[in-house]
């Protein structure tokens, strides 16, 4: 088939392959919209965008090239667009704001997730990814983004530089202070689950 | 809180400097960009070193932990449907 011919597909053809290379990828995509806007409806407009974006752009897109990181990147670009922009967050990350987010959340006020300590029940299991998820939500977008695509959707380094627009130098700081911030809140879940590494250390509390 | 370092700190100096470089690639060795000369590096110095040992079980953990905890959200089948049509009346 010459390459003209490859180019120019008919809307049947470009149809379908539409569909069988882009659509599997949208639990993904829509679960990383969700992160970002934290908001059902925006996450649903942003992947619809997202989508169609993606198909004007079609005939640009190489088959069998890496589909997901493609989208990602135009979803994320849509966000910065026309979502973040709406908003009132600040465009760089406000450490001192984080900071002080982690220092006022009263972590001992809450004896009633101690009590569930030696519980290994789902409803522990399901109360736990609740929390998990809403530390994740606490993080800057920023943050969040680089934990969303290393750890929950596998990215690599390099994948995420493309899809982020910045160099792999600046992938791994933010990750880096990202995962800093997210550790110390997730600690005591972690232990809560019994995943604590340290099984020497004395954990002084009393029950 | 837990262990600490006072005990160890008979071979400081030698030591400090390999365990800079290890906390230094350690994330990349949780997250498989490490090259395979850091890997050999980094896994042999965790045998002798308890700290980076820790450390190193702790990053990792971290990262299964929200794999395992972030739950995941299903689309909704209006959202698909929704896009195939539009693209489909796409000229």
């Amino acid at each position: 088939m010459s390459e003209e011919k490859a180019n120019k597909l008919s809307k049947e053809e470009k149809d379908r392959r539409f569909e069988a290379e882009l659509m599997p990828v949208i639990g993904p995509l829509y679960n990383f919209a969700f992160r970002l806007t934290l908001d059902e409806d925006d996450a649903n407009d942003l992947v619809q965008e997202t989508y169609l974006k993606a198909y004007r752009f079609f005939d640009y897109f190489e088959q069998g090239t890496n589909a997901k990181a493609w989208l990602f990147r135009i979803l994320k670009n849509s966000f910065i667009n026309d979502f973040r922009k709406k908003s009132k967050q600040p465009a760089k990350v406000d450490y001192n704001e984080v900071e002080s987010y982690y220092n006022t959340d009263d972590v001992e006020g809450e004896g009633e997730m101690a009590a569930t300590s030696d519980m290994r029940s789902q409803a522990v299991q399901e109360l736990i990814g609740d929390e998990v998820a809403g530390a994740l939500n606490s993080l800057p977008v920023d943050f969040r983004t680089v934990i969303i695509l290393c750890d929950l959707e596998g990215f690599t380094y390099e994948e995420m530089a493309k899809i982020l627009d910045i160099p792999i130098g600046t992938v791994r700081s933010r990750l880096h202070r990202a995962r800093n911030f997210l550790k110390e809140k997730l600690e005591k879940y972690a232990k809560t689950m019994g995943y604590d590494a340290d099984n020497n250390g004395n954990h002084d509390e009393d029950e | 809180m837990e262990t600490t370092t006072t005990e160890l700190k008979g071979d400081v100096t030698a030591a400090n400097a390999d365990c800079d470089k290890v906390i230094s690639i350690l994330e990349m060795i949780i997250d498989e960009e490490a090259s395979s000369e850091e890997q050999s590096y980094f896994y042999q110095h965790l045998e002798e070193c308890k700290n980076c040992f820790e450390a190193h079980s702790h990053q990792k953990m971290l990262k299964s932990f929200l794999k395992m905890n972030v739950k995941r959200k299903d689309v909704p089948a209006s959202l698909i449907s929704t896009i195939k049509s539009i693209v489909h009346e796409t000229a």
